[in-house]
């Protein structure tokens, strides 16, 4: 294809992602590297308070105040910080010392063990290091899940194969909001499983209550949502594996795991590159159950982590620097992709 | 589904399709253009919402956000060059990042334009120094909630003390009528932290040194407070780090737990038979205080609405729809919904408790900025030791150090 | 022709389905359930299978509290995001596909890195330039903002769909005298209804169910049914207006049901369509 064909082709979609996507990370990384505060001075200032039924309390205490430009609205500092914002949302000044008491552990694997507490310690490594558990179980176990499902459903008659398409697609198409809350109630005091687990004999048993199990219940989320995505992706490429192989195959007395292995698997392999890049990506940004599972002590993720930073701790700055953080660890996960991806690109020319 | 009950939904919808039409002409607002309108997302405001919407006609366009994301959303919008919404719902907390950051208009002005229009009562303005800057009109305290039927059964006094609450779960663990004797909301950060301060405030301590903005985090009343609420976590359910204030709720209507620290206007919700399981056996107490006839643990709050500086409507005519909607008329129509701080307001039983609490010398929740940034550190620290994997002492210098930060970053702290 | 299994590996198979088949449904199942309780029964310990019905819920969630301006904003959006996304995702996926300098290779790999930023942290600029720019709370402003949003996943999954389509075909219809734009649009999209279905499925829901951009973007009365939605669910002392929430969810997630269930053989003959094609 010609250079300027493919400018003219793939211009408009370049054009939103610059100004939709682009310039607002220019501003995320001017945010990150900037700091800004409202200038403030301590005043002593009355309050009044209502209680009720005519009751007024009032209070003095020293607050700091801001203080007034000329327009009337308050005077608003910038200061660049350069990385101060990055090193101190990754708490790397820490780490030195995280590694010096971890030492004292003496052996090899209580330093280890120690490494592990301390660091799990800082927010942005402890959401790093749930993302990461979320994104490398999720992964391989919607692979194989979702090509047994699009192997099973390929085989079921035309009818069953409409049901079970639709019945597949509801947990991805449902609102992750709504679904995380769906499966949340489930496993709530006294919800329908705990309430199954009592019926059946055993002692109650309580999902939420220790970090194993509440991670275990989002990751389990988190393969019941994703999984349909592999679904449709290997159906869709599953009708298109070459049929004179096959059947050459079956002829040769293959037997049904040879023909998956040395027929069926190779033609899928690209599209399992695709599932596996897209979901990784996404998985990196889980960000539903975790706000719904609601215990950010048992389990965090970046994109969580830089949403309540923003929302609740109404922290801009920070929460750039862990936007950023986020990114800079979504290209280091993507190396070996970029890797191929340029390989493939190189022989195609 | 049964006649009766659908009888009962049109029944209960006809009104609601009524009502305003008939208040409609109840609004006369002077002047013209949008008014938009964001607050948080509870009954109470609710209410006030449909109120102001009663304001729309002739050239009026008034449209309320209710969302519980409120908060990012209101401090963004009032940060910008021009904020698209001419008024916000802010209670103590998050009015003083608001005023902090000088975004507000001051009232004075408003106020004595329209004292006489809107019969505006002293005690509903929030006033720093001199400038009017919100227009409350409802309080609001956390207070016990208990189990009148196996309190009386297992000869338990209403419990005034944190010890006497311990002492009252340790009688009710083995209760074979509830699956744990104790809830409180320690689920969601935020919730939990207040449930800190509460403890904190309650055992005469203080969040930070006002001059320096230093946190005074690591004191004995703090590790008091925080081992306190640890102890109480002994008694709730395992799951309990995990359930926020809805399901905290739901396990005292449901019949799980025998007492509970909730919010105050949550009282009624116990007698609707239509979501509670134990109508007209929960009884309401004052906060519990750390020691015999101390200050009850709980802090006390108001809700108003704020107008910012830089709104791009009209300042007057949405002060006369947030007026419309905060006027004696509509405490009167709907006294029930909630401790409304007009004078024409009759006290319920349900809202005793909170009065109770607040008269027994309960602390305003500190409307100083540092103690929202304080609020967040804690929250996101404290859990460590709950759930045991850290001592009080290290959960509550990991919560200091993140408060600094935070504290630098906003220009409240030099170092 | 498929070569027939094993008895035991045809049971296992029919085994597997069927535990998937409840494990994907009961959750939804029993939300819809619930969606016709009081709030005493829908969250009752223990749980219970039978109580009396209602549809209290339903009608304040619609009567009430118009949920039906919430959909037609949604359907405003969703549409619109669908058919832009997809028209210029076309344009730059098969450009993507048949391109073959190294521009190609840094735009996808930009795309990628742009697919990565977390939504919340694109709003905290998109907000206060939208408030200057005073475009804020106006579907075009959404649609663009979803488009834009979408357009990485779009590109790099129509490129794995238009790759597999062999280049011989659009050269030879070069060769017969189309032009480039000729081939695309006369034989290339043709074949290509598979891939454009499943991208089209995946850009509906991306606008169908996108929940933070939606809910801060839009002021109250433009919110799409989903952001509409959060405030119910987000909101946790009043188990009623709970209530209203899961009657809301049961309600967006019927249409889907709908759609999906209208447009099923759609949907899988697109998704099967590449073997005669092919």
């Amino acid at each position: 294809m010609k250079r300027r064909t493919f400018f003219a082709f793939v211009a408009p979609s370049v054009v939103s992602m610059v100004v939709l996507i682009a310039l607002p990370l220019v501003g995320v990384i001017y945010l990150a590297v900037h700091q800004s505060r409202v200038q403030t001075e301590l005043t002593e200032v009355t309050t009044s308070v209502p209680l009720f039924g005519g009751i007024v309390r009032e209070e003095t205490r020293i607050v700091p105040q801001p203080v007034l430009g000329e327009d009337g609205r308050a005077i608003v500092l910038w200061e660049f910080v350069g990385t101060d914002n990055l090193r101190r949302a990754a708490e790397i000044d820490g780490l030195g010392d995280v590694i010096e008491k971890s030492r004292e552990a003496g052996s090899i694997r209580g330093f280890i063990a120690a490494l592990h507490r301390e660091i799990t310690d800082a927010d942005f490594w402890s959401a790093l290091e749930f993302t990461l558990i979320y994104t490398f179980v999720t992964t391989p176990l919607i692979l194989i899940l979702g090509l047994a499902l699009a192997l099973g459903v390929d085989r079921v008659s035309k009818r069953a194969r409409g049901t079970m398409v639709f019945v597949t697609l509801l947990p991805m198409i449902v609102t992750p909001v709504v679904s995380s809350l769906a499966v949340y109630w489930m496993f709530l005091d006294g919800g329908v499983i705990p309430a199954a687990i009592s019926a059946l004999g055993f002692d109650t048993f309580y999902f939420l209550g220790s970090q194993g199990t509440i991670r275990t219940v989002i990751v389990a989320y988190g393969v019941w949502f994703a999984t349909p995505f592999a679904f449709i992706l290997y159906f869709a490429a599953l009708q298109t594996v070459p049929q004179d192989p096959l059947e050459a195959a079956i002829i040769d007395g293959a037997n049904a795991w040879q023909r998956l292995r040395y027929v069926v698997l190779p033609h899928l392999a690209p599209i399992t590159a695709v599932i596996t890049l897209i979901h990784v990506m996404d998985a990196y940004r889980v960000f539903e159950p975790i706000l719904v599972f609601g215990s950010r002590v048992f389990a965090n993720s970046v994109q969580y982590l830089t949403y309540y930073t923003l929302a609740f701790e109404d922290n801009i700055h920070k929460a750039a620097a862990y936007a950023l953080l986020t990114v800079a660890g979504v290209v280091v996960l993507l190396v070996p992709v970029l890797i191929r991806t340029y390989r493939d690109q190189r022989a195609g020319q | 589904m049964t006649k009766r009950v659908l009888v009962a939904a049109v029944a209960a919808a006809l009104p609601a399709l009524f009502v305003p039409s008939a208040a409609l002409a109840a609004c006369e607002v002077e002047g013209q253009g949008e008014v938009n309108v964001i607050s948080n997302f509870f009954e109470t405001l609710e209410l006030l919402g449909q109120k102001m919407e009663e304001c729309e006609g002739d050239g009026v366009t008034v449209d309320v956000k209710l969302t519980t994301e409120h908060r990012p959303e209101t401090e963004q919008a009032f940060a910008a060059g021009a904020s698209p919404f001419d008024a916000a719902a802010v209670a103590n907390s998050s009015i003083t990042m608001l005023q902090a950051e000088g975004q507000l208009l001051p009232l004075n002005d408003l106020v004595e334009k329209y004292r006489d229009t809107y019969n505006i009562e002293d005690q509903m303005l929030i006033r720093f120094g001199e400038d009017i800057m919100a227009v409350a009109f409802m309080v609001n305290a956390q207070h016990l909630f208990y189990r009148k039927d196996l309190f009386e059964k297992y000869g338990i006094a209403v419990p005034t003390t944190w010890d006497e609450v311990l002492a009252a779960a340790e009688v009710l663990e083995g209760a074979e009528e509830v699956a744990h004797p104790y809830g409180a909301a320690f689920g969601n950060s935020w919730e939990l932290a207040n449930e800190y301060v509460n403890l904190l405030l309650g055992n005469g301590g203080d969040l930070f040194d006002p001059v320096t903005s230093e946190p005074t985090f690591e004191t004995p009343e703090a590790i008091a407070a925080l081992e306190t609420l640890g102890a109480l976590f002994e008694h709730m359910s395992p799951n309990a780090m995990s359930m926020d204030f809805g399901d905290v709720k739901r396990q005292l209507q449901q019949g799980d737990v025998a007492m509970a620290i909730l919010w105050g206007d949550q009282a009624p919700t116990m007698d609707d038979a239509g979501e509670s399981t134990v109508v007209g056996q929960i009884g309401f107490a004052p906060a519990p205080a750390f020691e015999a006839g101390g200050v009850p643990s709980s802090t006390f709050w108001w809700d108003g609405y704020v107008i910012p500086k830089n709104l791009d409507g009209d300042p007057d005519l949405t002060f006369q729809v947030i007026m419309h909607a905060l006027s004696d008329a509509t405490v009167e129509e709907n006294n029930d919904t909630t401790l409304w701080i007009r004078s024409n307001y009759e006290p319920t039983s349900y809202t005793e408790a909170i009065t109770e609490t607040v008269m027994q010398g309960t602390p305003p929740y500190p409307m100083n900025p540092q103690a929202s940034l304080a609020h967040s550190a804690i929250g996101e620290n404290i859990a460590d030791f709950i759930t045991g994997s850290e001592s009080a002492e290290q959960a509550l210098a990991d919560a200091a150090a993140a408060y600094r930060a935070a504290a630098r970053d906003a220009g409240l702290l030099n170092e | 022709m498929k070569a027939r299994l094993s008895p035991t590996a045809r049971a296992l198979s029919s085994l597997g389905l069927g535990a998937w088949f409840v494990v994907a449904l009961l959750p939804f199942a029993w939300m819809f359930l619930i969606s016709f309780r009081q709030p005493v029964d829908a969250f009752s310990t223990p749980p219970k299978l039978f109580t009396p019905m209602t549809f209290q819920n339903f009608i304040h969630v619609w009567v009430e509290d118009a949920f039906w301006v919430y959909g037609l904003n949604t359907i405003i959006v969703t549409v619109a995001t669908m058919a832009v996304s997809l028209t210029i995702g076309c344009l730059a996926g098969y450009a993507l596909a048949r391109y073959r300098g190294a521009l190609g290779f840094w735009l996808l790999i930009a795309a990628l890195v742009f697919r990565a930023m977390p939504h919340v942290v694109l709003l905290t600029a998109y907000r206060p330039a939208f408030f200057e720019l005073g475009i804020w709370s106006r579907y075009e402003t959404l649609i663009v903002v979803l488009v834009a949003i979408n357009q990485p996943f779009t590109i790099w999954m129509l490129r794995a769909f238009f790759m597999s389509i062999p280049p011989e075909l659009d050269e030879a219809a070069m060769v017969d005298g189309c032009s480039r734009w000729g081939a695309f649009r006369r034989v290339i999209i043709p074949v290509m209804w598979p891939g454009i279905v499943t991208a089209g499925l995946f850009s509906f829901l991306l606008a169908y169910n996108d929940f933070i951009i939606s809910s801060q973007l839009m002021n109250g009365d433009m919110a799409t049914m989903t952001a509409a939605l959060g405030n119910y669910m987000g909101q946790n002392q009043s188990v009623e207006r709970l209530m209203h929430g899961i009657a809301g969810a049961v309600s967006i997630t019927l249409p889907i049901i709908v759609l999906v269930y209208a447009f099923q053989k759609q949907i899988v003959a697109g998704m099967t369509a590449g073997a005669t094609k092919g």
